[in-house]
């Protein structure tokens, strides 16, 4: 094994790029840097007044990215001889997708918003740089890798929260993300030098290998891997460290604040599923899990651990939510409860039997929350703009006045709570099927009894549109034209893949991310 | 397909309601859609023949099963659809009961657009409930009818009514969450136990309700504890939807709550979804556990009737007082199911109907002078068999027919659910059954009561409100199922032959499971137990 080739450099002559094998395999990402820097030479060469240019160009370049993740195929390595870097594959490419598609939306909703934050192209800039560390993150199979992408990630999303330089809550979100953030990045950098320090290699399947061969009582891995999930549970706002997220996701700007749901939520999940892929763990046989016992089977460590946390977040989000009034605010609690549910689900990716469903069930869902709650998002960044409050009381009435969208609204919601016939329903269906097929009925229960307690402040707006009259006061959310599209449009999905073809979806995800489940 | 048809045929109506601006035009639609629904779920039921009991056999009239969803070989679910008897008598119950429902709507003034596309929704999600034979299906039209149901009660309810509306929504959907973990953990033990060798060709489906009725016995083999946990949250599940105590309590708040002609559907129909959802699925999946846990089923059907009686003599409300009733004339269907005889069961499904009828009648009566008097103070009224008397003759059919007068369809039922329990072989069935008639008594003295106090006396509100009688579309609504209850107490033999051969294939594995647990017990000696099963399959031959 050549260990650290990229810290110590043992064999100096193969740094050199052109020994590194598949690099046409890394192109979207390539490109996304590319796209950072043409979006500040153009910003700095024209910068005067607003322009429609920005956006343009954005999703331009967003298509062509797609396009180069959509062209690859395969499960392809990228790196030197013995040692990846990258792993181009269904996986990975899925959630490539799925941060490109938050990321065009968001685009779409801050022109759209009718905000002038100003600065547009910085915003660009920021957007492809996230965008870029998301897209490596999801590929990355080594450990130096991954913390540059996941800084990128993070100290991105610490400017695009801040976008908002008038308000003070944006300056306050910013502070806070940042302060949490960086804590977060400690304390996982703490964990990875551990882990580093032990196994003598930054190659996740090296260490992964280390560390099963290794006994397992030796606490500084531990401790290792405890911190290293800490700097995860932070990105995915999983509890204990939730606490950033409403704040954050309140005083953001809207479309950001959806973006930063969905799309930064998306790549903790995304490299924190490739490393479970590689643990295995006994699967456990469909058999008769005794009562009372809170684990049905053997559980490792880590399994425990995720699931304990998905439970915990999963109530809390829920719990705290329900006090909400604040669309904004509430839709952060929601994001929060949703991460307790995918958590549950991928700490089944431990279990040989059913990786391949938990992976498939998690890239599916995030499919569908990409609709479903950036769909809700993109109607509290109107609310602001034409209501000028995210209080659910602004919608007064407005189901009446406004029927297509208090429609479509109430589906995002009804999906969001995962009643069918949405796809949201479905989505929760595949999530808890490996959960119950493990025999983990109790922590099942646990997650379905959430959905029930989230209904109840999901269905607050729904209360407020459709079962309250409207009045003198009630305002109208300028909706028409290309706004009303892109409601419709990401309702539609909902509706269509709840009845009717969930079922070929969920096989192209299965077989995407079949490979990984292989290791 | 034509259970596919009568699933989406008032759906079919809603796309219609949003062409037209006249208020007129879609009441006319909303009420067309659901009468050729009830036409056509009546020519189905004459179509019938209830001596095909196995469902989703080649043999079966109207069952059908198509694939509909797969990933790869992960899952399989059809979409499937079929009827036996049981379903059959809910299925009418469902149309007529949706286009009497219908017709009283007409009064509805608030968006009627809205209200029509909300109820035909609701129609389709209670007539798929109804006929569909795959766990997804069902549990997707369970699910469609909650929705409809929340904007029906929180936009046309009375004063209390969002909370009325959110607290069923609730309600009803913890229990329906648990109903799914049951569904999907017996769905993975059936679908590792379908692909053993010896069921190579049999194509079986975990999804399908009657795959899984039929190898029951292979979910989870010897796990008792773990069987009774599934049994417990399925029943929870339907027993919130019945309502049985101690889930009852969004029941009074949602009834008084919702708009007449909804209470009719929330009382008549829903409520027999709970009763439907444990005949169908949970009690034949386990009937080891049901078994086992008579004496708690039977506490339960027990406690619902008496406490539902004593709470329901204690209103004054008077809508509130006939929600009350429901709880205690479903806690029949409970003790009746769980007697596991024949009479018993039997019982259990007529009152189901019965109490559709009745309810739906009482719902009806109580808005017929709502809308008049705007109070539903029983202490208020009186007189009314003076100010009203074509309207006091039908309100006292609905009422004695809830009390349990004989020569009406609430009397049958409660007589062979008696019956039933006292026959029954399970432990201290005769003790139950004998607490059980405290509700009979009960019933009488909150219906009498009532009686007195709005019927009986002198007029007292008179000059508020001149009290008129009957008009021709309340007289639509409430006759004929006025005549429906006189007919089912006088001469119920076609009810009787419509659900009775479903019934008794239904109930032959709890026979085994009673007749089994007795040989374990060694209640009677084995010889003793043969003999008993030799003269009753000859009774049986006999019978027929």
């Amino acid at each position: 094994m050549s260990s650290l080739p990229l810290l110590l450099a043992q064999d100096g002559g193969k740094l050199s790029a052109d020994l590194m094998q598949n690099f046409g395999a890394m192109a979207p990402e390539m490109f996304l840097c590319v796209m950072v820097v043409v979006m500040l030479v153009v910003d700095l060469v024209r910068s005067k007044g607003p322009s429609t240019l920005y956006p343009w160009l954005s999703l331009g370049g967003i298509v062509v990215a797609a396009g180069l993740v959509i062209s690859g195929s395969g499960d392809v390595t990228v790196g030197y001889d013995d040692f990846a870097a990258l792993r181009v594959d269904g996986l990975g490419r899925l959630f490539k997708l799925v941060f490109l598609a938050a990321a065009a939306l968001t685009v779409l909703f801050i022109v759209r918003s009718g905000r002038k934050y100003g600065r547009e192209g910085e915003f660009q800039v920021i957007l492809f740089g996230a965008l870029a560390g998301m897209c490596y993150l999801a590929s990355a199979t080594e450990l130096i890798g991954f913390y540059v992408a996941f800084e990128l990630v993070s100290y991105t999303g610490y400017l695009m929260a801040g976008y908002r330089l008038d308000s003070a809550k944006g300056a306050e979100a910013a502070g806070k993300y940042v302060i949490f953030g960086s804590v977060a990045s400690a304390v996982m950098l703490f964990g990875i030098t551990l882990i580093l320090g032990f196994a003598g290699t930054t190659s996740f399947e090296g260490i992964v290998d280390v560390l099963l061969a290794a006994d397992a009582g030796v606490p500084a891995l531990w401790v290792g891997a405890t911190f290293t999930f800490a700097g995860f549970a932070y990105k995915a706002a999983a509890f204990p460290f939730q606490f950033w997220c409403p704040d954050v996701y309140e005083g953001a700007p809207a479309p950001v604040a959806g973006f930063l749901a969905v799309a930064s939520k998306a790549a903790a999940f995304a490299i924190g599923l490739r490393i479970l892929a590689l643990v295995p763990v006994a699967g456990g046989v469909v058999g008769t899990p005794e009562l009372g016992q809170l684990f049905a089977h053997d559980a490792a460590f880590l399994e425990k651990l995720l699931i304990v946390a998905s439970v915990c977040t999963m109530t809390w989000g829920n719990l705290a939510a329900l006090r909400q009034t604040n669309l904004q605010r509430m839709l952060a609690y929601s994001s929060i409860a949703h991460a307790g549910y995918l958590l549950l689900a991928s700490s089944m990716v431990l279990r040989t039997d059913v990786a391949t469903d938990a992976l498939m069930a998690i890239g599916f869902y995030f499919l569908i929350y990409l609709c479903m709650n950036l769909g809700a998002f993109w109607i509290v960044t109107m609310m602001r703009r034409d209501l000028d409050s995210v209080d659910v009381t602004a919608l007064k009435g407005l189901g009446w006045k406004q029927p297509l969208l208090g429609t479509c609204f109430v589906i995002m919601l009804v999906s969001l709570t995962g009643l069918p016939p949405t796809a949201g329903f479905v989505g929760k269906l595949l999530l808890f099927m490996p959960v119950i097929h493990e025999g983990f009925y109790l922590f099942a229960a646990i997650g379905l009894v959430n959905g029930a307690v989230s209904l109840y402040y999901y269905a607050k707006p729904m209360r407020e549109m459709f079962l309250k009259k409207p009045d003198d006061d009630t305002k109208l959310i300028d909706c028409v034209g290309g706004d009303m599209a892109l409601v419709v449009a990401l309702t539609v999905p909902l509706v269509v893949l709840g009845v009717y073809g969930w079922g070929d979806l969920a096989s192209v995800a299965r077989d995407a991310v079949a490979i990984v489940g292989g290791r | 397909m034509l259970l596919t048809l009568l699933t989406f045929l008032p759906a079919l109506g809603i796309p219609f309601l949003f062409m037209t601006k006249d208020v007129k035009t879609q009441r006319m639609i909303g009420l067309a859609t659901s009468a050729a629904a009830m036409l056509l779920s009546i020519w189905l039921y004459f179509q019938f023949d209830p001596e095909l009991t196995v469902l989703l056999a080649d043999t079966s009239q109207f069952g059908f099963s198509v694939p509909w969803i797969s990933v790869g070989d992960a899952f399989k679910i059809n979409y499937s659809m079929d009827v036996d008897g049981v379903s059959m008598l809910l299925i009418v119950l469902t149309g007529v009961l949706g286009f009497l429902a219908a017709v009283n709507a007409m009064s509805i003034q608030k968006n009627v657009r809205g209200f029509y596309a909300m109820y035909l929704l609701l129609l389709t999600g209670m007539f798929g409930t109804f006929v569909a034979m795959d766990l997804f299906l069902f549990y997707m039209f369970w699910e469609l009818m909650l929705l409809p149901m929340y904007f029906l009660i929180g936009i046309w309810g009375g004063p209390r009514r969002e909370f009325a509306a959110i607290k069923f929504f609730i309600y009803t959907m913890v229990g329906s969450v648990l109903m799914l973990g049951a569904f999907l953990a017996v769905y993975f033990q059936l679908s590792a136990a379908f692909a053993a060798p010896e069921f190579a060709g049999q194509a079986l489906n975990a999804f399908s309700i009657p795959d899984i009725i039929a190898h029951q016995s292979l979910i989870f083999p010897g796990n008792d504890a773990l069987r009774m946990v599934l049994f417990v949250a399925l029943f929870i599940g339907f027993a919130i939807k019945v309502p049985v105590f101690p889930f009852h309590t969004w029941l009074p708040l949602a009834h008084v709550e919702a708009p007449t002609p909804i209470s009719v559907i929330l009382a008549g129909v829903l409520l027999k979804m709970g009763g439907y959802g444990m005949i169908r699925i949970a009690f034949p999946w386990f009937p080891d556990a049901v078994v086992t846990a008579w004496p708690w089923l039977a506490t339960l059907g027990i406690v619902s009737i008496i406490y539902g009686a004593a709470v329901a003599l204690a209103q004054t409300d008077w809508k509130k007082m006939v929600a009350y009733s429901s709880v205690s004339h479903m806690g029949y269907v409970i003790l009746g199911l769980a007697s596991m005889t024949e009479e018993g069961i039997n019982g259990a499904v007529i009152q189901m109907f019965s109490h559709g009828l009745l309810s739906g009648m009482m719902f009806l009566c109580v808005g017929v002078v709502y809308e008049q008097a705007h109070h539903r103070d029983l202490n208020r009224f009186g007189g009314l068999l003076k100010l009203m008397p074509k309207y006091t003759f039908v309100a006292m059919i609905a009422f004695f027919g809830s009390l349990g007068l004989p020569g009406l369809s609430g009397f049958i039922a409660e007589m062979f659910v008696f019956f039933g329990a006292f026959k029954s072989e399970l432990p201290h069935a005769k003790v139950f059954t004998i607490i059980g008639t405290i509700g009979i008594v009960m019933g009488a003295v909150y219906i009498l009561v009532m009686i007195q106090k709005v019927f009986l006396g002198e007029p007292r509100e008179k000059q508020l409100h001149p009290f008129k009688d009957l008009s021709f579309r309340e007289g639509v609504t409430l006759w004929p199922l006025a005549i429906g209850a006189l007919a089912l107490g006088i001469f119920p033999t076609p009810a009787f032959d419509l659900i009775g051969p479903a019934l008794h294939s239904w109930r032959k594995p709890f026979v085994a499971e009673i007749r089994g647990t007795e040989r374990e017990a060694g209640s009677l000696p084995p010889g003793l137990i043969e003999i008993r099963d030799a003269v009753e399959a000859v009774q049986t031959e006999e019978g027929k």
